[in-house]
């Protein structure tokens, strides 16, 4: 006792404030022996790590064909709203390219007065802007429509991701190439082995569609779309065109496999709506959420995230009591339309079973549905676009499980 | 010539606002954009020559794809490629080529672009040709010695082309008429705050608008024709002065709403008719949906068809249809929407004075939320015998619209038709989502 208090003031008079748990623990060692010298540590480098003691990574399930498929981000264990570039969720469809900027041209060709090929840095040279902005797939949480639950926030709503992305208004390009009359949508194609490509109509794109080259303050990363991509606020990943070569403008969309055989919602009558592309306001609790438990009774912060495609998340509200009552939950501000919103509450864990859930609302006055609500619209085989509100189970032992449907 | 030079006033806008201006770039060249491969439109642009058979397209599969697909392209690693007919909407649907794939161009560009999984891009044009002719002739769509090549390709009628519909949502999650009680209307705040961020003038004439509602049936009528409506600007003359607003502030806001009165009427509509707004009902006509059941399909007119709910739906059953409406962003809406569902339908930007019905050519004619009274002598007389007319508006107790209609007006008002139904109900009007006192009338020309 005697020691360990002469050991701690000895800690604070050579650390000040600064007592990070692995400095706790190195110093610990070194009271072991007085008046051994304390060890340097690592020197100074050139590009940075996390800590060795972190391990949060992005999951995939086993493949045999690894590229492609999705990676899910660990949102469990992410904290404000920015998702780190290096944990973005990923979904590619014939693995990840090493582009030479140097050699990548973006060409804008077809309906256009002057067809033109641009070299990054001439784009990097062009009025820029940043937007922070979620980024999710229009398959993310598609498990949750069967009911057949992932066990974690990850794997069920982890195909979602926040970053500040850079670059050009698409609008700006387009009009350096002039947009001849009758056209009306614009087929972007990507330089991965497949060349990936979607049509997306000519109002969004001279609206607000950035051609971004850069995220969260550097650029873009390889599994990002390095060093083009589109970022298209509010619709689904998809669409977001990565490693972006060719922006073709036609009088017809192009009805490619991606925008026909995938990411169409199949109702019960057997027909199918196609270019869903607007993703709708969601919300999940990240603590406590499945996977996770609570060592005991007593007072906890709940938290996650919000977002909504059409705009700024406006409210949300929590249940406690399997939806029988919701309560305001606190939103950092600012809150910025179309990305992650961080919420949060004050809830005390009494060591009863409780049953939790959030549901967001946004500026247009839209809230996040039920479940039910959404299977007796769509019925079951929509695959896509699932926005349903997520409730977990805290048991009374602070396991913290899905709640079977 | 409104819509001409309307047309024109458009296309001159984009091309003023196109010159370049950072003059970035180079001219990119002809063999640069041959380069980047081919993309395919669902009309066969893009198709390069070359021809493959079916005979041809199995040898290749064999050799290339069935390590993945399958022998039998039932799937293995890869999808299924065959089969799913008839089960997209049972419990376990199978959506291949076959079953759910709209067009055949699709096909070819994936795999053009795509396969195999491990070497995209490896195929020539005539092997791909020839895949696609295995794989459409594995799934009953083209026999046996049918060649595929750009032109027979491009015509190959996929089983689920028309499978498609447009993205209706926000379909749930948003604010639902709650209760069967008949909503209250709006107060004044609240209209205020819904419309803070408009345009100074448009603001003036929506809350026209919201005054004009409130009047009882025989003011709203002296806004309905050229003599009368002095009257009742005078009544407006007279609320505005109640309300405290200055001699000279008033007279302005009645020259906005006088001068300009048509075009913010249609800027309102171009604003709500693309707005994803929950309070207006974006799926077809419920009322016109049960009159067409088991109706053959004719010619069809949407009177001010907006942004297409009901012109694209009754294109999709079938019908040969046409649309006009002033507001030209939602026409444009409604282009883009068609475009997307592959549909071809008529869609003209136009007052209802601008546009000729004809006579004796519809087989059924829409007149859902629209000027109704001014409007049904010319359906009648425009309509084919034994077309219908379908007509949908708010009862004069509604305060959800000015000019909705007395009891039985609508049946006088085609009293030379049969009248197949009429209805006078309580229902979820299309416009506002809440329920209220609604009309409804279906007839038939003998």
């Amino acid at each position: 006792m005697h020691n360990s208090e002469r050991s701690s003031r000895r800690q604070l008079l050579r650390m000040g404030a600064a007592l990070s748990g692995a400095l706790v623990a190195k110093h610990e060692s070194a009271l072991a022996a007085e008046n051994t010298p304390s060890q340097l540590g690592i020197p100074l480098g050139p590009y940075g790590e996390r800590s060795p003691y972190e391990k949060a990574v992005r999951w995939r399930r086993e493949s045999k064909t690894p590229e492609t498929g999705s990676s899910f981000t660990p949102l469990a264990d992410s904290v404000g709203t920015i998702t780190p570039s290096s944990l973005h969720y990923e979904r590619h469809h014939s693995g990840i390219p090493t582009i030479d900027p140097a050699q990548h041209r973006l060409v804008i060709h077809g309906m256009v007065d002057r067809p033109l090929s641009l070299t990054v840095a001439e784009i990097r040279r062009l009025p820029s802007v940043s937007r922070t902005l979620v980024l999710e797939c229009g398959g993310n949480s598609g498990s949750e429509w069967a009911a057949k639950n992932a066990p974690d926030v990850q794997r069920s709503y982890g195909l979602a991701s926040c970053s500040e992305w850079t670059g050009v208004p698409l609008s700006l390009l387009l009009t350096e190439a002039g947009v001849k009359p009758g056209a009306a949508w614009v087929i972007a194609e990507g330089a991965d082995a497949c060349r990936m490509e979607r049509s997306i109509s000519i109002a969004k794109a001279m609206n607000d569609i950035l051609l971004a080259y850069g995220q969260n303050g550097e650029a873009l990363r390889p599994a990002q779309g390095y060093p083009l991509r589109l970022i298209i606020p509010g619709w689904e990943g998809n669409s977001n065109v990565k490693w972006l070569h060719s922006l073709k403008l036609t009088d017809q969309a192009y009805m490619a496999r991606d925008e026909t055989a995938k990411y169409t919602d199949l109702m019960p009558d057997g027909t199918a709506r196609i270019f869903t592309m607007q993703m709708e306001a969601k919300s999940v609790i990240t603590f406590p959420s499945g996977g996770q438990t609570l060592p005991g009774p007593g007072l906890y912060e709940l938290t996650g995230l919000a977002w909504s495609g059409r705009g700024k998340v406006e409210r949300v509200e929590i249940t406690t009591d399997g939806g029988r009552s919701w309560v305001k939950a606190q939103l950092q501000e600012p809150r910025l339309p179309i990305a992650f919103t961080r919420f949060r509450l004050a809830w005390r864990f009494d060591g009863r079973e409780a049953v939790i859930a959030s549901r967001c609302i946004d500026e247009t006055g839209y809230v996040q549905p039920t479940r039910e609500e959404l299977v007796a619209a769509r019925g079951l085989n929509s695959a896509y676009h699932y926005n349903g509100i997520k409730f977990w189970k805290v048991q009374a032992d602070g396991i913290v499980t899905n709640v079977e449907a | 010539m409104w819509k001409h030079s309307v047309a024109v006033l458009i296309g001159a806008a984009l091309l003023a606002a196109q010159s370049p201006k950072y003059g970035v770039g180079h001219p990119a060249t002809e063999e640069q954009i041959r380069g980047l491969g081919t993309a395919i439109a669902p009309d066969g642009t893009g198709l390069p020559a070359g021809s493959g058979t079916v005979a041809a397209g199995r040898e290749i599969f064999a050799a290339r794809c069935a390590k993945c697909h399958g022998e039998k392209a039932t799937g293995d690693v890869g999808p299924p490629l065959v089969g799913g007919k008839g089960t997209l909407a049972t419990a376990k649907p199978l959506k291949t080529v076959g079953s759910y794939w709209p067009y055949a161009t699709t096909v070819w560009d994936y795999i053009s672009r795509a396969m195999p999984f491990d070497q995209p891009g490896l195929l020539k044009p005539p092997e791909v040709y020839a895949l696609v002719a295995y794989i459409l002739n594995l799934n009953g769509i083209i026999g046996n010695d049918q060649v595929m090549d750009s032109k027979s390709l491009s015509q190959v009628k996929m089983p689920n082309r028309n499978g498609f519909v447009a993205d209706p949502r926000p379909d749930v999650g948003k604010a639902s008429p709650s209760s069967n009680q008949p909503a209250p209307r709006p107060t004044i705040d609240e209209v205020k705050k819904r419309i803070a961020s408009q345009p100074p003038d448009q603001q003036i004439y929506e809350l026209f608008r919201f005054w004009l509602v409130d009047q009882p049936p025989d003011v709203q009528r002296l806004f309905g024709s050229d003599a009368t409506q002095s009257k009742g600007y005078d009544l407006y003359r007279n609320q505005l002065r109640a309300e405290g607003d200055p001699a000279g502030e008033i007279e302005r806001k009645l020259r906005v709403i006088e001068k300009e009165g048509e075009r913010l009427e249609i800027d309102r509509w171009n604003q709500v008719l693309t707005s994803n707004s929950p309070r207006i009902n974006w799926k077809p006509n419920g009322f016109l949906v049960e009159m067409v059941q088991g109706r053959k399909p004719g010619r069809a007119l949407d009177v001010g068809m907006g942004q297409g709910r009901n012109a694209l739906w009754l294109a999709q059953q079938g019908w040969d249809t046409t649309g006009y409406d002033p507001a030209e962003r939602a026409v444009a809406l409604a282009r883009e929407n068609a475009s997307k569902l592959g549909l071809k339908l008529s869609m003209i930007v136009a007052k209802d004075s601008e546009f000729d019905l004809g006579v004796a050519k519809w087989d059924l004619i829409l007149l859902s939320y629209v000027e109704i009274r001014e409007n049904a002598a010319r359906a009648v007389r425009a309509l084919a015998p034994g077309g219908i007319v379908v007509a949908e508006y708010f009862h004069q107790d509604s305060k959800n619209a000015p000019g909705g209609f007395a009891d039985n007006e609508l049946v006088r008002l085609f009293d030379g038709l049969r009248i197949v139904r009429y209805e006078d109900t309580e229902a979820v009007a299309d416009f506002g989502m809440q329920k209220t006192r609604l009309v409804r009338i279906c007839a038939e020309k003998r």
